[in-house]
This record gives structure tokens, C-alpha cells and sequence, in this order.
């Protein structure tokens, strides 16, 4: 992995550098931390899980204009979380930092079963991914329930069990994919309809 | 007792459906009742003020977005359409009406648990569907096939909801007259063309000097219209509003569109440009005091949402400014509209309710003036049936079921080119299922051969149900018919151009 180091900007904070490359603004951090927090409009859940945590001005952004939402930040890069903690202090109770350095570490933690059970909204600030991009994005389809093991994992919640399936988009799985697994495997009638419903929306 | 009635379509379905609601509210005046319609429509409340007691909002948009976009989690749509379906399976409906007709409303309410009229899904089925009504709105309003009855009529049929259409509820005490024109659709097959529009409003306020012609809009169609006429021409509004303009108003010109439907709802007369998709005589205005301006060319009415293949708008310029100024003025000189069924439509409308309805009763009350066209019909019918009866009864077809080839069907297929070709079965469509039936596969020869046998039966039973509807019609009739059959056995006559063809020419 590639060393993150840090440079003080002139609003004495400490941004992160990867491979010579900033990650977030250098000059306006907490500007654009607003722009991208702002840019969602309202939340469709009361979990967020971000996936990227650079140097954290997005996090405290989106953590400041929803005050109600709980804020899971995942990333691979463990120097960047003191960092942010001590640039953050206020939040250090508010934002729940994992450290997972590839897809199996999130499945293992306990976090991921709050993810599952609160069907967590997903989001990434893709300027502060820097040269994490192939595992981040594999922790962000993770987390958002379309792997091979992820899916498997929600699917066991509604006890659904989805041991062999196959899929030709093995990174980014559509539940347009699985209707066809779904309507196979054994499971609770009332449940396979709710997909023969979302199948049918889907195609409209 | 609680009612749910689904309605997921779009908003001019919906406002089409308002006499069905109110029918229903006429059958159980005590009655809660719920619907359920898409959250995009909301807006639309107003219109079903004092009709139901509660609306549902379906939030189609939100759930397509869950399951789009990459940052939800592959089950929050699961979680947000389960949550509607134990919020509405919590009113405990003592029935619930189908007025949707889609595979998705049929899922829908098949997780309700409650009786249903119209179609469902449960265990594996789909339900609703022995309903003979049901089925004629399954064969005819799902493509460009034709259809014999309006929307409304098929499912208050289907539905048991007897309905009325609309009176025309004119305001000629007031000073004002306002013609209206709503000039865009939601689909440009169906647009007429804002070029020709504006002409037509110029000839209107040239010719009828006193009268005021304004153009409604939705906000989005604003910078649209601006195109094409003045800014204090115009009328943006909401739908509320236009239900406003609407009541005031001698007369709307409009294509097929939402605010076509919420006119006839308000009892506003209609002149309506019926080109594209639109197919008048399953969704025009369900009231007696609309006009139809139609386009006569082959390929119209079209399928809906593919877009047109010609290299010009064929129906739109079919229908000219001076064809649409005439319809607007016999509207206003207070013209008697015409009736829109004509004698033979009437006759296979009779013909296709009994049948549909089991009833097939020995008097029709149809009284019918029997032309030579009609007559004509019914002899190319019992013919084509004799024809193929005929090749039915063919032991060899049934032999050779196991080894079956085309030239062993090429009677059949005979008979199905000459229905196709030939227009007089279009629109009855009596032998629309032995066409359907002859050009699908089967498991089996034997599934495909009993198919066609049944279909034929099918066929029989409506065509000899006409026969004897046409005879009790009227003495002239049987006289008529004698006439006719003579023509045939001459050989002359329009009738004649059907002459013996090989059956090795025939191909699929």
C-alpha cells in the first residue's frame, strides 16, 4: 500500500496526500465537503455508511446537516483514522470509523449486520479514494449488499438461503439478476412475490 | 365494509376511471373506500374528493430508484414494498377491485389476502382470468388489437360497477365563450402539431368573430407553447385549475390526453383529434357530447410507446384545419353528435356482450337496420366457418398429429390469410383466437390441433349467435340474406373475389 502523508494548509489543517495526490481540496476542504453532503438532498435511511474517509471534511459536512443519521465511514488506509479523530474531536462519539483492508474484514465485523439490518444507504467521496480505488469499490459493493458473500448474507436474513448462484456481474449484482435464483430456491411465498413486484418495476 | 380499489396506471387512466369509483360509490354509498395510485399522481386527489375515504400513494419512482442506482442496498426496495403491503393488508379490505390489469397490481394484491375482482396472483396463479369479461380486456387492450367496447365499458362489465356517462353540463347563460385547446399529449404520435393548432385557433377567432380561444398547459409545457402563441393565449395551470377553465368552457380540441378525460368528466363538450396511438374506440372521452376527428390512413391506430417509423406525421396530416374547424362548429351550432357505433358494430357489440355474459337470449332488443354490408359479413363468416370445418374434419390431420406439416394445415392457413387480408374481421375479431391459435406454439400437435378446434368452436357459437340475432331482427333481414346467398352462389358480388385457392400455396 501506498504511504499516505500530510501537508498543513493555510487554514492550518492536515490534508492527506497519496502518490502525490491530494485527497480532498487543498485549499477549500470544508467547501467542497458541504457541496458533495449537500448534493444528496434528503437521506433515504437513518444509517449511512461512507465508504472513504480521506481527510474527513465530507464525513463532518454531512454528519453537521443531518444531525438525526448515524454515520458508519469505512476505509482501508489506517493513518488517515488519528488524523481525522484529532481534526475531529467532536465527532469522535457520532462517527463509527472501520478499518477494513479488504471485503472479508467487513463481513466479519459486527457493523456489517447493522448494515444488513438497517439496509444502510451507501455512499463514496471518490476524490479522497486516491489509489484505493479496487478496494474500495469492493467494499462499497459490500456494503451495499451486490457480492457473491454479501448478498448471501442478506439473503439469510429473510431466510433465504442463495448457497449456489451464479451471476454474470460477480462485483455489482442487481437484484434483476437474482429473480430468477429467487423464484428457485425455497423460501417464504408471500417473500418471492415482493420480488416478482420489484421485477415487474424494474422493467417498467 | 372496506374497499380498495387499485389503479396504478397513468393519470389519464385514473381520471378515466372516475365513473367506475363512482359507480362503486353508488353501490355501497357506506362503504370505506381506499385506492391505491401512484404517489406521481397525488395531485390528482381533488378529483376524487367525496368518492373514496382514503388515498394510498404507491411510490413507484422511489422504489425504481432503490433498485437502480447503485448506493442502496440490494434489499431497501424489498423492505419499502413489503412495508406498503402490510400497511394496506392491515385495513383488512373486505374486497378489493383490480382496476390496474398488470402483473405488477396483480401481485400486489395478491399479497393482501382479501377477495379480489379482476386479476391477482396467488400460488403460483393467476387468478381472475375465467372471467369472460376479463379475458376480452386481456385479448383486446394490451396491443393494437381492436375492440368492440370503450375502457370503461369492459371493466365496469368485468367489475360488476354499473356506470354513467357524463351530460353535458354547458355554462351558455355566461357571456364568455372560451373555446380551450390543450395542443400537447404525452406522446408526439398524438401530437397534431402546435404549427396547426395555432392555425386553427386563427381561423376560429376570424370566423366566429366573438369567440376566444385559449391554449391550456402544464408549467413543463410552457417554453413549448411560447413557440407557438402569445403569452396571454395561454393558460398554464395545474390540474385543478384546468378543471377551473374547463367548467367555463363551450368546447375543448385536444388530442388524446389526460385533460380529454377530466372534460368529459366535467361535462365540457370535446372535439377530439384521434391520430397516433389513440384509439377512439377504446379510450375516447366516455361521454356523448365528444366529436371525433379521425385520422383515416392504414397504420393508424399504432402501438404506444415505439415511435413512429414514417418518414412523415401521415395521421396528423391527414387530419386537416378545415376538417377540424368543421367538427368545431357543428359542436357549437348545437349539431346532434352522431351516433358512434354504427348498425354493424352495434350488432357484433350485442353479439360479443352475449356471448361474454353466458347469456345468448333467445329475443335480442337490438333493433337494427340489417344493410347488405351486414348481411354480406355474416355469409363470408358462415363460409369461412364451412371452410374451416371442413379442413378439421380431415381424418388425416388427426392421424397424423404426431408427424403434422404445413401443407397438412394449408386449408387452415388459407382461411386465416383470407380473415387477415380482408378487413371483416378486424374490428368483431370472432376469429381472432383461431388466428392466434393456428400461428402459436404448443407443447403438442395434439394441444395446437385442440386449440384450433376450439377456437373454431368459439367462432361457431358467435357466428350462429349473430345469424339468429340478424333473423329475429327483422323479416327484411331473412329476406336480405336470401339475397345475398344468391349473390354467392352466383358468384358475383364483392363477396366473389374469394375463390378456390391450393393449399400448397399457403405459408406462414
Amino acid at each position: 500500500m501506498n504511504q499516505v502523508r500530510f501537508s498543513q494548509n493555510n487554514q492550518d489543517f492536515l490534508i492527506p496526500f497519496e502518490d502525490e495526490q491530494s485527497l480532498c481540496s487543498f485549499t477549500d476542504p470544508q467547501g467542497e465537503g458541504l457541496r458533495w453532503a449537500y448534493s444528496f438532498g434528503a437521506l433515504p435511511s437513518n444509517h449511512i455508511v461512507i465508504i472513504g474517509l480521506g481527510a474527513g471534511f465530507h464525513v463532518a459536512a454531512l454528519a453537521d446537516i443531518h444531525p438525526g443519521i448515524k454515520i458508519t465511514v469505512i476505509d482501508n488506509r489506517e493513518n488517515l483514522i488519528p488524523i481525522f479523530k484529532a481534526q475531529f474531536a467532536d465527532l469522535e462519539n457520532r462517527i463509527e470509523v472501520l478499518l477494513a483492508g479488504e471485503a472479508k474484514d467487513l463481513l466479519n465485523s459486527e457493523a456489517y449486520f447493522e448494515i444488513v439490518e438497517n439496509r444502510s444507504f451507501v455512499l463514496s467521496f471518490f476524490e479522497c479514494w486516491g489509489s484505493q480505488q479496487d478496494i474500495l469499490s469492493g467494499l462499497f459493493a459490500t456494503a451495499t449488499g451486490r457480492t457473491l458473500e454479501s448478498v448471501r448474507f442478506h439473503f439469510a436474513d429473510l431466510k433465504m438461503d442463495l448457497k449456489a448462484f451464479h451471476v454474470k456481474n460477480k462485483n455489482m449484482i442487481n437484484i434483476i439478476e437474482l429473480l430468477p435464483e429467487i423464484d428457485s430456491i425455497p423460501g417464504d411465498p408471500e417473500s418471492k412475490q415482493v420480488f416478482r413486484i420489484l421485477g415487474e418495476l424494474a422493467q417498467s | 365494509m372496506k374497499i380498495l380499489i387499485v389503479s396504478l396506471l397513468r393519470l389519464g387512466d385514473l381520471i378515466q376511471q372516475i365513473p367506475l369509483i363512482k359507480g362503486l360509490r353508488n353501490q355501497y354509498p357506506q362503504a370505506e373506500i381506499h385506492i391505491l395510485i401512484n404517489k406521481q399522481f397525488s395531485h390528482s386527489n381533488m378529483l376524487l374528493d367525496k368518492l373514496v375515504d382514503r388515498v394510498h400513494q404507491f411510490d413507484r419512482e422511489k422504489i425504481q430508484k432503490g433498485i437502480g442506482e447503485a448506493g442502496f442496498n440490494i434489499l431497501w426496495s424489498y423492505d419499502l414494498v413489503k412495508s406498503q403491503v402490510e400497511d394496506l393488508k392491515s385495513s383488512s379490505f373486505d374486497i378489493v377491485y383490480n382496476f390496474t390489469h398488470t402483473k405488477l397490481s396483480a401481485y400486489i394484491i395478491g399479497l393482501l389476502g382479501s377477495p379480489v375482482k379482476g386479476l391477482s396472483y396467488s400460488n403460483s396463479h393467476f387468478l381472475g382470468l375465467d372471467n369472460s369479461w376479463i379475458q376480452y380486456f386481456n385479448d383486446r387492450f394490451s396491443g393494437t388489437e381492436k375492440s368492440l367496447f370503450h375502457y370503461v365499458e369492459v371493466l365496469s362489465r368485468a367489475l360488476d360497477i354499473p356506470v354513467e356517462k357524463s351530460c353535458t353540463s354547458l355554462p351558455f347563460s355566461s357571456s364568455e365563450k372560451l373555446i380551450l385547446m390543450q395542443c400537447l399529449t404525452s406522446d408526439s404520435k398524438k401530437n397534431w402539431g402546435l404549427k396547426r393548432f395555432n392555425e386553427l385557433k386563427i381561423e376560429i377567432e376570424r370566423s366566429l368573430v366573438d369567440y376566444k380561444v385559449k391554449i391550456l398547459g402544464a408549467y413543463f409545457e410552457r417554453q413549448k407553447l411560447q413557440e407557438y402563441f402569445k403569452h396571454e393565449d395561454l393558460l398554464i395551470c395545474d390540474l385543478s385549475e384546468a378543471q377551473e377553465h374547463l367548467k367555463r368552457a363551450r368546447l375543448l380540441i385536444t388530442g388524446d390526453t389526460s385533460i380529454k378525460h377530466l372534460a368529459a368528466q366535467m361535462g365540457t363538450p370535446i372535439v377530439e383529434l384521434v391520430l397516433g396511438s389513440s384509439d377512439f374506440n377504446k379510450t375516447r372521452a366516455f361521454t356523448d357530447s365528444s366529436l371525433p376527428v379521425k385520422a383515416q390512413v392504414p397504420c393508424a391506430p399504432c402501438m404506444h410507446s415505439v415511435s413512429c417509423p414514417k418518414s412523415s406525421h401521415l395521421c396528423a396530416d391527414d387530419i386537416t384545419i378545415d376538417r377540424a374547424f368543421t367538427a368545431v362548429w357543428k359542436v357549437l351550432s348545437k349539431e346532434p353528435f352522431l351516433r358512434i357505433h354504427s348498425e354493424r358494430m352495434l350488432l357484433d357489440r350485442e353479439v360479443w356482450q352475449q356471448y361474454l355474459e353466458g347469456s345468448q337470449k333467445s329475443v335480442s332488443s337490438l333493433k337494427l337496420t340489417v344493410s347488405t354490408e351486414i348481411l354480406t359479413s355474416q355469409v363470408i363468416m358462415e363460409n369461412t366457418l364451412r371452410k374451416i370445418q371442413s379442413a378439421l374434419s380431415d381424418k388425416n390431420l388427426w392421424n397424423k398429429r404426431d408427424n403434422l406439416g404445413v401443407n397438412d394445415i394449408g386449408d387452415l392457413i388459407i382461411c386465416a390469410q383470407d380473415i387477415l387480408k380482408s378487413d371483416w374481421d378486424q374490428q368483431s375479431g370472432y376469429f381472432s383466437k383461431f388466428i392466434e391459435a393456428l400461428t402459436s406454439s404448443y407443447k403438442s400437435t395434439t394441444e395446437y390441433l385442440e386449440k384450433i378446434q376450439s377456437s373454431f368452436v368459439e367462432a361457431s357459437a358467435m357466428v350462429h349467435l349473430r345469424r339468429c340475432i340478424l333473423n329475429q331482427n327483422s323479416q327484411e333481414g331473412q329476406e336480405n340474406a336470401k339475397r345475398t346467398e344468391q349473390l354467392f352462389a352466383e358468384g358475383s358480388g364483392r363477396v366473389g373475389t374469394i375463390t378456390a385457392r391450393n393449399p400448397k400455396d399457403a405459408g406462414l
